[in-house]
C-alpha cells in the first residue's frame, strides 16, 4: 500500500517536473526571450522546498498561502516570507481523490505536491495563515485527509477580520498583525524598528520594480507571460536579489504589443507557473493584458507602505492597515471600490474590454464577477467571464470565446 | 511711641511736600516744551500725533516756527542710511492760556513708518528757546501731511542728536534715554510729570543718559498709558533747549522669565502626564 | 525632486521671509494669512490675525464707523482674501513659519521613534468649534477695548494666548514672551495663560502632527474663503480603492478624503493642503491638488513607488 503510494507520489513529481520543464522550454523558444529573463526562469527550475528556499535566501522560512500577512513583518523578523502556490496539474489532480470534486485547484495543487514530498513527518517549516476564504481555513485538514501530515504544529493563524472599512476591523486586525509579531519572536525572530523599517524599505523598492515592469506591460514593452513569470518568482529568492534582477530587466525594443492588439485589463483568480494557459490563449488569440489585479500579478504583495508615524507601532498599524484595507480580495464584505482599481488604470491605459478570470472552485471570485460585471459595462468596458481550471481541455472553447470576445472589441 | 512716629511721617511728608514745591518754584518749567496728548490711527490708514506746546510767558506765540523732519524708517528702527530728511514747516494750532503762559495745539500727520524730528523755536528776545521731541509713526496710507508744507528751512538750533534703540519705537521705563548735545552744559534738568526729579549728567563720551524709574500708574494703566519726561538745557550763550520724551511701561519692567518657564515647565509636565495616560488606551504598547 | 522636497524649501524659505524679511527690508504688510508674527523682530509681514484684532480691524474703535475706516478694514480684507483666492491653505501647509516649527518637532519625534499620540477623526470633528469660537473673540473682544469696557490690556487677546507670539520670536532671541508679566493682573493672567498653553501646545505638536492646527482660527478663516479659492484638494472618488494610505499620511489624519465616494470636493475644514495624501495615493488619478482646473500634481502609482525622482524614504510625508 506505501510501496503504491510512494510510486504514485514520485510518478506525481516527475509529471510536474515535466509541466515546469515544458512550460520553460515554451517561454525559452519565444521570440521575445531577453536574457534578463534567465534568472527568474532559473529560479522555477531550481528545487521549491521550504529547505531549498531557506537556503537560497539565507533565511529560516514562514510558509504562507496568500498575500494577507504583512510580509515586511515576516522579512523582519529574519525569516523569508515564502508563499507556496502551485499551478501543476499533475499535483492537482494527485490530491484529487481525498478532496471535494470543487476544490480550488491552487490548494489541491499545493496539497498535492505536499503529499507527494511528504515523507510522513510533519515539515520544520513555520506556516503562518489569514483566515481569508474556506479553502485556506480548511487547507491544515485538506492536507491531513490526503496524507500529507499535520501542520498544526507550527502554525499560525491570523483572523482576518471580513470587514475592512470599519474601525473596529481595522483595530482587530492591528491586533492579529501584533499576535503575529508575537509568533515570530516566540520562533526566534527579533523584530526592531530599525529591522521593520529596514523590511519595509526592501519590499518598497520590490514594488517600485514591479511597479516598473507593469508600466512596462502597459506600454506593451514586455509580455504579459514575462510578467507574469516574474512576479509569480517573487517569492523564490531573497527580496533584494529578484529587485535587482527585475529592475535590470529590459526586453528588446520592439516588444509584444502591437497596435492590432486588443488591450484587455486582467481580472480575477490568480494564475500560478507553470499554468499560463490563459495567458497563452489571449496571446494566441490577439488581446494584450494592459494590467491587471490578480494577487499573482500586480497584487503579489501590498507595497507602498507609507506611513507618518515612524515608532515600531506607527509601521505595524501602517502595514495591517495597508495589508487590510488595500485589498481588493473578494474574500471581503465591503469590496465596493474593487472595481475602481480597473477605473484608474483605465484612465491611465486604453483596455477596452475585462477579462474576469474564475479558477473553478474559487467561489468569492466566482460571485464577485457577477457584481462587478454591471457596473464595468455601465462605464463602457466590454465584460468577459471566463471560468476554467488547470486541466488543458477546454482550450479550444475558450479560445472560441476569447477570440469573439476580441472581435467586439476591435469593432469598437 | 506710635503717635510721636505718626507725627514724624506726617512732618516728613509735609517737608517733602515742601521740598518738592520749592524745586517747582526754582526749577519752573516756564520754557518752550512739547507734550504729546495723543496718538491715533486715522481712518485712511495713516497716524495723527497731537501734541501741546507749551509757550512760556514773554514769548509771543506768533513768532514761534514749528518745523519737522521725517526719516523714512524701515522696521522698527532699522536705518535708511544717505537718504535726506524731508522738512516741513508747521501752523501752530489753537492756542489757549495756562497759567501765566499759553498752550498751542500741533498735529502732525504721517501717511508712511517714518521717525519724526519735531522743533519749535521761539524767537523773542535774545535768548532763544527750542523745543524738541522725536516719535516714530507707521501710517499706512502714503499721504502726506495735509497741514504742513515742505521746505527747505530749518531752525539753526544746537546740534542734538538721540539714540534710538535697535528695535524698539518708544522709550520704556527703565530703558536709558541717551542724547548728545553739542557744547552743551554738563548737567541737564529732568522734569518728570511735570515735576523736576533729578538731573543728567554729561558723561565721558559726551553723552547724556537718564534712566525714567519704573512706575506702578503706567503698569496698572495698560499698555499705551505714558509719562511725559522732559529735559532742559541752558546753553553757555543763554539759549534754552527742552527735550520731550513720552516714556512708556517697560517691556521687561516686571517680567519673571523663571517664573514663565517655571509655569512652562509645569504646563509640559502635566500635558505630557495627560497624554501618557490617553496612549495606555492602546493595548499594545 | 518629490513634492514633499520641494514642501520643505518652500516652508524653509517662508521661514526665513517671514521671520527676518524685515531685517532685508522686506515687509509683505499686515494681513498675511499664515503666522507671521509681529512680535518678531524684524518681521518679514503681520499676521492677519494681529490686524484683524487690531488697527485694520475689530480693534479700529471709533476710526471704523467713519467710512474711511471701513474702506481700510475692507481694503485689507481684500488684501487677505485675495491671498488665500491664489494661494488657498498653501499658505498652512507649506509657507506658515508655525507649521514648520511643528514639523521640526514631529520630524524630531520620528527620529526618536516616539509612537505618535493619534486622536481619532471623530474627536478632532469635535474639536473643530474651537478655531470658530477663538475666531468670534478675535470678533467680539477688540471692540469691547476700544469701547473702554474692558481693560486696554485686553488689546490682542489672540495674540495673547497664541502660542506663535511665545515662541516665534524666540528665533530672533526674544524670550520675554515666555516670562510671567506682573504689569497688572490682566497682563499677568494672559502671560500665564500664554505660557502653559504654550506647554500643553509644546507637549502637543511633539506627539501629534500639526497639532496646533487643530486650534487655528487663521485655518478657520483661510476655510470660511473656501467659496473663492482657486487651489484645492480633488478627488476622483470612481478610482479610489479605499487602501487608507491618504489617511495614514494626513498630518490631520483627515478621514473624509478616505470617506468620500461621491464628490470631489475633499477640500475640509482641518486640510492643509500640504499634498502628502496625493503624495501617498497608489491609484492613478484618484486625487490631485487642483489650481481652478489645472491639476498642480496628481496622484499615480508610479510617484508612489518611487519611480521618477521619488526619494527612497519610507515615510512618504515629513
Amino acid at each position: 500500500m506505501v510501496k503504491r503510494a510512494r510510486k504514485i507520489s514520485a510518478k506525481t513529481s516527475e509529471r510536474a517536473r515535466s509541466e515546469v520543464r515544458k512550460s520553460l522550454e515554451a517561454l525559452a523558444a519565444r521570440d521575445d526571450r531577453s536574457a534578463d529573463f534567465d534568472y527568474f526562469m532559473d529560479l522555477y527550475g531550481a528545487v521549491q522546498t521550504p529547505e531549498a528556499v531557506s537556503e537560497r535566501t539565507g533565511r529560516p522560512v514562514v510558509s504562507l498561502l496568500c498575500i494577507q500577512a504583512p510580509i515586511e513583518l515576516i522579512h523582519a523578523a529574519g525569516f523569508h516570507p515564502h508563499k507556496v502556490v502551485s499551478g501543476s496539474q499533475a499535483m492537482a489532480n494527485m490530491a484529487l481523490q481525498g478532496l471535494p470534486a470543487l476544490t480550488c485547484p491552487m490548494l489541491r495543487a499545493v496539497t498535492g505536491a505536499a503529499a507527494a514530498a511528504s515523507d510522513g513527518t510533519p515539515g520544520t517549516r513555520r506556516w503562518v495563515l489569514p483566515t481569508t476564504c474556506d479553502w485556506v481555513v480548511k487547507f491544515p485538514e485538506m492536507l491531513e485527509s490526503s496524507g500529507a501530515g499535520s501542520i498544526r504544529p507550527s502554525l499560525h493563524w491570523m483572523e482576518l477580520p471580513h470587514l475592512k472599512d470599519g474601525d473596529s476591523g481595522q483595530a482587530r486586525w492591528l491586533e492579529e498583525v501584533f499576535g503575529l509579531k508575537k509568533f515570530l519572536e516566540g520562533c526566534g525572530g527579533k523584530i526592531s524598528r530599525a529591522s521593520l523599517d529596514a523590511s519595509i524599505r526592501i519590499y518598497r523598492d520590490a514594488w517600485r520594480a514591479l511597479t516598473r515592469l507593469a508600466m512596462m506591460r502597459q506600454e506593451g514593452r514586455i509580455a504579459a507571460v514575462w510578467f507574469a513569470l516574474i512576479a509569480g518568482a517573487f517569492f523564490l529568492d531573497s527580496p533584494e536579489r529578484w529587485t535587482k534582477a527585475a529592475l535590470s530587466v529590459n526586453p528588446p525594443p520592439g516588444g509584444a504589443r502591437s497596435d492590432e492588439r486588443a488591450h484587455v485589463f486582467l481580472a480575477g483568480s490568480p494564475i500560478f507557473f507553470p499554468n499560463f494557459k490563459l495567458l497563452d490563449l489571449l496571446e494566441d488569440s490577439g488581446v494584450s493584458i494592459a494590467a491587471d489585479d490578480l494577487c499573482s500579478g500586480e497584487r503579489i504583495f501590498p507595497g507602498g507602505v507609507t506611513y507618518r508615524d515612524s515608532s515600531e507601532f506607527g509601521m505595524m498599524s501602517a502595514l495591517a492597515q495597508r495589508y487590510h484595507q488595500g485589498c481588493l480580495c473578494p474574500t471581503f464584505i465591503d469590496n465596493d471600490r474593487r472595481i475602481n482599481n480597473i477605473l484608474s488604470r483605465r484612465m491611465a491605459s486604453d483596455f477596452q474590454g475585462v477579462v474576469f478570470h474564475v479558477l473553478k472552485g474559487c467561489h468569492p471570485y466566482d460571485l464577485e464577477s457577477l457584481s462587478v460585471e454591471a457596473p464595468l459595462k455601465e462605464r463602457g468596458l466590454k465584460f468577459l467571464r471566463l471560468e476554467t481550471d488547470y486541466a488543458a481541455e477546454d482550450s479550444q472553447n475558450l479560445r472560441t470565446r476569447i477570440e469573439a470576445f476580441r472581435g467586439t472589441l476591435s469593432r469598437r | 511711641m506710635a503717635r510721636r512716629t505718626l507725627l514724624f511721617f506726617i512732618c516728613v511728608a509735609l517737608l517733602m511736600q515742601f521740598t518738592e514745591d520749592e524745586l517747582r518754584a526754582a526749577d519752573g518749567m516756564d520754557f518752550l516744551r512739547w507734550r504729546m496728548t495723543e496718538q491715533a490711527r486715522t481712518s485712511d490708514g495713516g497716524m495723527v500725533v497731537s501734541f501741546d506746546l507749551s509757550i512760556p510767558p514773554g514769548a509771543n506765540p506768533e513768532d514761534i516756527e514749528v518745523t519737522y523732519r521725517a526719516l523714512p524708517q524701515g522696521n522698527i528702527g532699522a536705518e535708511t542710511g544717505g537718504s535726506a530728511p524731508e522738512t516741513y514747516r508747521k501752523k501752530l494750532g489753537d492756542t489757549r492760556p495756562e497759567g501765566d503762559g499759553t498752550v498751542a495745539d500741533v498735529t502732525v500727520y504721517s501717511g508712511r513708518s517714518e521717525l519724526i524730528e519735531l522743533t519749535a523755536a521761539s524767537r523773542a528776545g535774545d535768548a532763544r528757546q527750542y523745543a524738541l521731541t522725536v516719535f516714530s509713526c507707521f501710517g499706512e496710507s502714503g499721504n502726506e501731511d495735509p497741514d504742513a508744507e515742505r521746505t527747505n528751512y530749518y531752525p539753526n538750533r544746537p546740534a542734538f542728536r538721540v539714540a534710538t534703540g535697535q528695535y524698539y519705537f518708544r522709550a520704556q521705563t527703565g530703558m536709558p534715554i541717551e542724547f548728545s548735545l553739542d557744547s552743551g552744559p554738563d548737567s541737564v534738568s529732568v522734569f518728570e510729570k511735570g515735576i523736576f526729579t533729578s538731573t543728567a549728567e554729561r558723561d565721558a563720551s559726551g553723552n547724556y543718559v537718564y534712566v525714567p524709574p519704573h512706575d506702578d500708574e503706567l503698569s496698572e494703566a495698560g499698555y499705551t498709558a505714558k509719562k511725559d519726561v522732559v529735559f532742559a538745557a541752558s546753553m553757555p550763550d543763554g539759549d534754552l533747549i527742552s527735550f520731550y520724551v513720552p516714556v512708556y511701561r517697560s517691556f521687561y519692567g516686571k517680567i519673571d522669565l523663571k517664573g514663565g518657564l517655571a509655569v512652562l515647565s509645569g504646563s509640559m509636565l502635566v500635558s505630557a502626564a495627560l497624554a501618557m495616560r490617553a496612549g495606555r488606551r492602546f493595548p499594545w504598547r | 525632486m518629490t513634492v514633499r522636497n520641494l514642501r520643505g524649501i518652500v516652508q524653509h524659505a517662508g521661514f526665513i521671509v517671514m521671520m527676518y524679511g524685515g531685517r532685508f527690508g522686506l515687509h509683505l504688510g499686515s494681513a498675511v494669512p499664515c503666522f507671521a508674527c509681529p512680535f518678531v523682530p524684524g518681521c518679514g509681514g503681520f499676521c492677519y490675525l494681529m490686524g484683524l484684532q487690531g488697527y485694520i480691524g475689530f480693534g479700529m474703535g471709533a476710526a471704523v464707523a467713519s467710512g474711511m475706516g471701513l474702506v481700510t478694514a475692507l481694503g485689507w480684507f481684500a488684501v487677505f482674501a485675495a491671498s488665500v483666492a491664489l494661494l488657498g491653505k498653501l499658505w498652512c501647509g507649506w509657507i506658515c513659519p508655525f507649521g514648520l516649527i511643528q514639523d521640526w518637532l514631529s520630524a524630531l519625534r520620528r527620529h526618536l521613534g516616539v509612537r505618535e499620540r493619534s486622536i481619532p477623526y471623530p474627536v478632532m470633528r469635535r474639536l473643530a468649534w474651537v478655531k470658530y469660537v477663538l475666531l468670534a473673540g478675535i470678533a467680539i473682544i477688540p471692540p469691547l477695548v476700544t469701547a473702554g469696557i474692558l481693560h486696554e490690556d485686553f488689546y490682542l487677546p489672540f495674540c495673547g494666548i497664541c502660542p506663535g507670539k511665545s515662541l516665534l520670536p524666540l528665533f530672533a532671541g526674544e524670550t520675554r514672551y515666555l516670562a510671567l508679566n506682573y504689569d497688572n493682573l490682566v497682563t499677568l493672567g494672559f502671560s500665564v495663560a500664554l505660557i502653559a498653553i504654550t506647554g500643553a501646545m509644546l507637549v502637543g505638536m511633539f506627539l501629534k502632527d500639526r497639532f496646533f492646527c487643530i486650534f487655528c482660527p487663521l485655518l478657520a478663516f483661510i476655510h470660511m474663503l473656501k467659496p473663492v479659492t482657486a487651489l484645492r484638494l480633488a478627488k476622483t472618488p470612481d478610482t479610489c480603492v479605499g487602501c487608507g494610505n491618504c489617511r495614514r499620511a494626513c498630518p490631520m489624519e483627515i478621514e473624509a478624503v478616505y470617506r468620500e465616494r461621491a464628490s470631489s470636493d475633499v477640500q475640509s475644514d482641518e486640510c492643509l493642503d500640504c499634498a502628502a495624501c496625493v503624495e501617498a495615493c497608489p491609484s492613478d488619478f484618484a486625487l490631485a491638488l487642483k489650481f481652478l482646473k489645472v491639476k498642480l500634481f496628481r496622484s499615480s502609482r508610479n510617484y508612489a513607488a518611487g519611480i521618477g525622482g521619488n526619494s527612497k524614504k519610507n515615510e512618504l510625508s515629513r
